[in-house]
C-alpha cells in the first residue's frame, strides 16, 4: 500500500470515528460486508443448508403425520428442531431472514454497480461487450425483484382453495364453501359464480393406473351459463381470473338410513376417503333419536372386492360389484364437540349390527333399522385458485433467463475476460 | 453387439421395448471399450488409441439413440417419464455434449476415460432401476414434461462434463503437493494444466447452468399450470433449487480471482453430488409429488 493510501485512510477512520457514533459505524461496516461477493456465497451456502434441512426433516405443510412420528422416535432431539423451526424450515425466522438478507446482499451490491456502470456506459470507449455483459448481470438480478413483487403480489391479492363436489352438485365460489381456503391481505370479496360438477369420469390403464381423470364443470354466473369445460389435470378452466383445477377424486356412495317408526335420517351421497379400490367413510344420523339414540355408520367401500379365501379384499378400481361394509352404531354422538366429519369415535357407541350391502340392498337390523345401499356417485377434488401475479412472474422468468444467458455470454464475444467485480465488492 | 441383437433381427416382430434394451447394452459395451481406449490414449498418448476410441463411442451413441427411439416406440409416448428412461437420455446427452466439447477444445479428450467411466456408471444405475414401458399417469400427460424434464436432463448431461473437469483439476491439483503420493505420477504429468481444466469446467457451467434454470422455470410454470402453485418446496423442487444455488455459487466464486481453483473445482464437485441427489436420491429416498417419476403412481 502506497504512503498516499495508507494517509488517506488513517484520516477517513479517524475522521469517521470521530463524527460518527458507533452503532452507525456498525450499520455501515455491516452495510459493506453485505454487499459483497463472499457475503452473498456465504448466504446463498445457508440457504441451500436450510433448504437440504427441509427435505431430510418431514415438514408440516407437505408431511403432517411424518412430523408426529418423528417427534415420536426422537424425544429429545425434536423439541429442539421444532424451536428453531426446522419442521417448517420455509416458513422458519432462519430461512425468512436469510432470504431477506440475500435480497439486502443484492440490493446493496447494485447500489455499487449500478452507478459504476452508470459511468462507464458514459464513456463510449469503454462500452465493450463485458461492458454490457456487467448491464445484463444487474438486469438479471433486478429481476429476483420482480420475481419477489410477482410472488408477493398474486400471493396478498388472490387465494387458493379446495373443495370436493359430488357429480352433479354445485358449489358457489364463495369463502364459506371451501374445504380448506387461503386469502391474502388484499383478497377482496369472492366472484360467488356457481361451479356444477355435471359428471365425473375417470379410466385407467389395465395395470390398474389411472389414465384419465376428468370433471365436466359449468360454470353460472347470474343465472345463465358461461362456460362448459372439461377439466383434467393439466387442464384447467379459468373465468374472470379464478382458475378451475382436477387435482383427485373419490367414492360417494348413498347409505339411506331409516329408523323403526320409518324416519328416513339418512339419504344422501357421503364422501369417502382412500384409494378408489378400497375407500372409508362415516355417515353420522344425530336426528336418528335423541341423546343415547343417535345413530352412526362406519363403512368401507369395494368397487370391485375379490374373495381371498374366505376373506373379502379389494380388487380393481372400477365398480363391477359395489360393496359396502357396514358396521352400525348406536350412542351419542357429542356433535356439540368439534370433530372431523371423516372419522368416528366409537368410544362410548355401541356396536349394533354389521354385515355388507351390495348396490340396492336393502336390510332391516334386529333393531328395526332399515339401510338401503341406495346409489353410488363419485365426487371430484376441484382447487380453485386466483393468482394475479402470474404475468409478473412470467415477466421475472423471461427477463431473468434472457439476462442470464447475455451475461454468460457476452464476455465470451470479447477479447478480454469477464470484469472484475467492483474492488468494493470483493 | 451383433450377438446381443441377434434374436431381434431373427423376430422382428418382438417387442420393441426388448429391442430398445439389447440397443442399450449394446452401446453400454461400446462405451466401455471406447472408455478403456480413452484410457489407453492418455497413458500411451498413441493418437490411434484416441481414434479407436472414437470409432467406439460415436457407433455407441448412435445406437444408444436408436435404443431411446425404440424405447419411446415401445412406451407410445415421449421416452422420459422413469427414471430408467431418465438415466438413458441424460448418459446419452453426456456423452454427447462430451463429444462436441473435445471438438471444441480438444485436449478434452485426455478426460474421455474418466467421463465414459461416469456415463457408464449412469447407465448402469439407469438399469438398476429399470421399469418395463408404461403408459403415463394423467399429471403426466402434458407438452410441459417434454419441456421441462428434457432441459432437466440435457442440464444435467452438460454438467457431467463439468464435474468430470473440476474432478481431474483436483486430481491434478493434488498431484502438484510434494508430499501427495500422486506427486509426478503419469497420471498427474499428463493431465492437461490446472488453469486449463478450471475453463474447461467453467464452460461446462456456463453452458449446463443456463439451462438448469430454464428447467426450473419451466418446472415452476408446469407446476402452476398443472396444481395452481408455481412453487410448493416439494423435495424434488427444493432440490433442484439447492442444485440451482450451488452452482450460482459456483459462478459467483469464480469470479473472484482468490476463490478460482480448488475451491471452485470443489464446489463444481457439489454441485454434481447435488445433482445426482435431485435426480435419484429424492425419488428413491424421499416421498413427495415428484414419487410418480418411479412409475409407482
Amino acid at each position: 500500500m502506497s504512503v498516499e493510501a495508507r494517509v488517506r485512510d488513517y484520516v477517513v477512520v479517524t475522521t469517521e470515528a470521530r463524527t460518527r457514533a458507533l452503532p452507525i459505524r456498525l450499520l455501515g461496516g455491516l452495510w459493506r460486508e453485505l454487499r459483497k461477493m463472499r457475503t452473498a456465497i456465504l448466504l446463498l451456502s445457508i440457504l441451500a443448508l436450510l433448504a437440504t434441512v427441509g427435505t431430510l426433516l418431514p415438514q408440516i405443510p407437505q408431511n403432517p403425520r411424518g412430523v408426529m412420528g418423528y417427534v415420536e422416535r426422537h424425544p429429545f432431539t425434536a423439541p429442539w428442531f421444532a424451536r428453531l423451526g426446522l419442521f417448517d424450515v420455509f416458513s422458519s425466522w432462519l430461512f425468512i431472514a436469510t432470504a431477506v438478507l440475500m435480497y439486502t446482499s443484492i440490493g446493496a451490491s447494485m447500489l455499487v454497480r449500478v452507478p459504476a456502470a452508470w459511468r462507464r456506459g458514459r464513456v463510449k470507449a469503454q462500452r465493450t461487450w463485458g461492458f454490457w455483459a456487467e448491464v445484463a448481470s444487474i438486469v438479471f438480478h433486478a429481476s429476483f425483484f420482480l420475481l419477489l413483487v410477482g410472488v408477493v403480489y398474486g400471493k396478498a391479492a388472490g387465494f387458493v382453495g379446495n373443495v370436493a363436489v359430488v357429480e352433479g352438485d354445485t358449489i358457489t365460489e364463495a369463502r364459506a364453501n371451501y374445504d380448506n381456503l387461503s386469502e391474502g391481505v388484499w383478497t377482496g370479496g369472492h366472484a360467488g359464480f356457481q361451479v356444477k360438477v355435471d359428471r365425473f369420469q375417470v379410466s385407467y390403464w389395465p395395470t390398474g393406473q389411472p389414465r384419465d381423470f376428468v370433471s365436466r364443470v359449468r360454470i353460472t354466473d347470474g343465472g345463465r351459463t358461461v362456460e362448459t369445460r372439461d377439466v383434467r389435470v393439466n387442464h384447467y378452466l379459468d373465468y374472470r381470473g379464478v382458475k378451475v383445477y382436477q387435482t383427485g377424486y373419490g367414492w360417494a356412495p348413498t347409505l339411506r338410513i331409516a329408523t323403526p317408526d320409518g324416519r328416513t335420517v339418512a339419504d344422501a351421497p357421503t364422501m369417502f376417503l382412500g384409494d378408489p379400490p378400497l375407500a372409508n367413510g362415516v355417515i353420522k344420523a344425530p336426528s336418528a333419536g335423541s341423546g343415547s339414540q343417535q345413530l352412526a355408520v362406519s363403512a368401507i367401500f369395494m368397487p370391485d372386492p375379490q374373495l381371498v379365501g374366505d376373506a373379502i379384499a379389494p380388487g380393481g378400481p372400477t365398480p363391477r360389484l359395489p360393496l359396502l361394509l357396514v358396521r352400525l352404531y348406536r350412542g351419542n354422538l357429542h356433535l356439540d364437540r368439534a370433530q372431523n366429519v371423516y372419522s368416528l369415535d366409537t368410544a362410548g357407541l355401541d356396536l349394533r349390527w354389521r354385515g355388507a350391502l351390495r348396490l340396492g340392498d336393502s336390510v332391516t337390523t334386529p333393531d328395526g333399522v332399515r339401510l338401503t345401499f341406495t346409489g353410488l356417485k363419485q365426487y371430484t377434488d376441484l382447487t380453485l385458485n386466483k393468482d394475479p401475479g402470474v404475468s409478473i412472474v412470467l415477466a421475472a422468468f423471461a427477463i431473468g433467463l434472457g439476462a442470464l444467458l447475455l451475461s454468460l455470454y457476452l464476455p465470451l464475444l470479447g477479447r478480454e475476460d469477464r470484469l472484475a467485480p467492483p474492488a468494493t465488492l470483493t | 453387439m451383433l450377438a446381443l441383437l441377434r434374436g431381434d433381427l431373427a423376430h422382428p416382430t418382438a417387442a420393441p421395448g426388448d429391442l430398445s434394451l439389447h440397443l442399450y447394452f449394446g452401446a453400454l459395451v461400446l462405451y466401455l471399450a471406447g472408455m478403456l481406449a480413452f484410457f489407453a490414449y492418455f497413458a500411451y498418448r498413441q493418437e490411434g488409441l484416441r481414434r479407436i476410441g472414437l470409432a467406439l463411442v460415436v457407433p455407441g451413441s448412435a445406437v444408444h439413440l436408436l435404443a431411446v427411439v425404440f424405447r419411446g416406440f415401445a412406451d407410445s409416448h415421449y421416452p422420459l417419464a422413469n427414471m430408467y428412461e431418465y438415466s438413458s437420455m441424460l448418459a446419452l446427452v453426456a456423452v454427447l455434449v462430451f463429444l462436441l466439447m473435445t471438438v471444441r477444445y480438444p485436449v478434452a479428450t485426455l478426460a474421455g476415460g474418466p467421463a465414459l467411466f461416469v456415463v457408464v456408471a449412469l447407465m448402469g444405475v439407469g438399469f438398476a432401476l429399470y421399469q418395463s414401458p408404461e403408459p403415463l399417469v394423467p399429471a403426466l400427460q402434458s407438452y410441459w414434461l417434454k419441456i421441462h424434464v428434457t432441459s432437466m436432463m440435457v442440464a444435467s448431461g452438460v454438467l457431467v462434463s463439468s464435474f468430470v473437469f473440476a474432478a481431474l483439476y483436483l486430481v491434478k491439483d493434488r498431484s502438484l503437493n510434494a508430499r501427495s503420493w500422486l506427486h509426478e505420477s503419469a497420471a498427474s504429468l499428463r493431465l492437461p494444466s490446472l488453469q486449463t481444466l478450471d475453463q474447461l469446467t467453467f464452460r461446462a457451467v456456463l453452458l449446463g447452468f443456463p439451462i438448469w434454470t430454464f428447467g426450473t422455470m419451466a418446472g415452476a410454470i408446469w407446476g402452476e399450470h398443472a396444481w395452481g402453485r408455481w412453487w410448493g418446496w416439494d423435495p424434488k423442487e427444493t432440490w433442484a433449487a439447492i442444485t440451482w444455488m450451488v452452482y450460482a455459487i459456483y459462478l459467483h466464486a469464480h469470479s473472484l480471482q482468490a476463490w478460482r481453483g480448488r475451491r471452485t473445482a470443489l464446489i463444481a464437485t457439489a454441485g454434481f453430488v447435488s445433482i445426482l441427489v435431485t435426480l435419484y436420491a429424492v425419488n428413491l429416498w424421499i416421498v413427495g409429488l415428484h414419487s410418480y417419476a418411479r412409475g409407482a403412481g
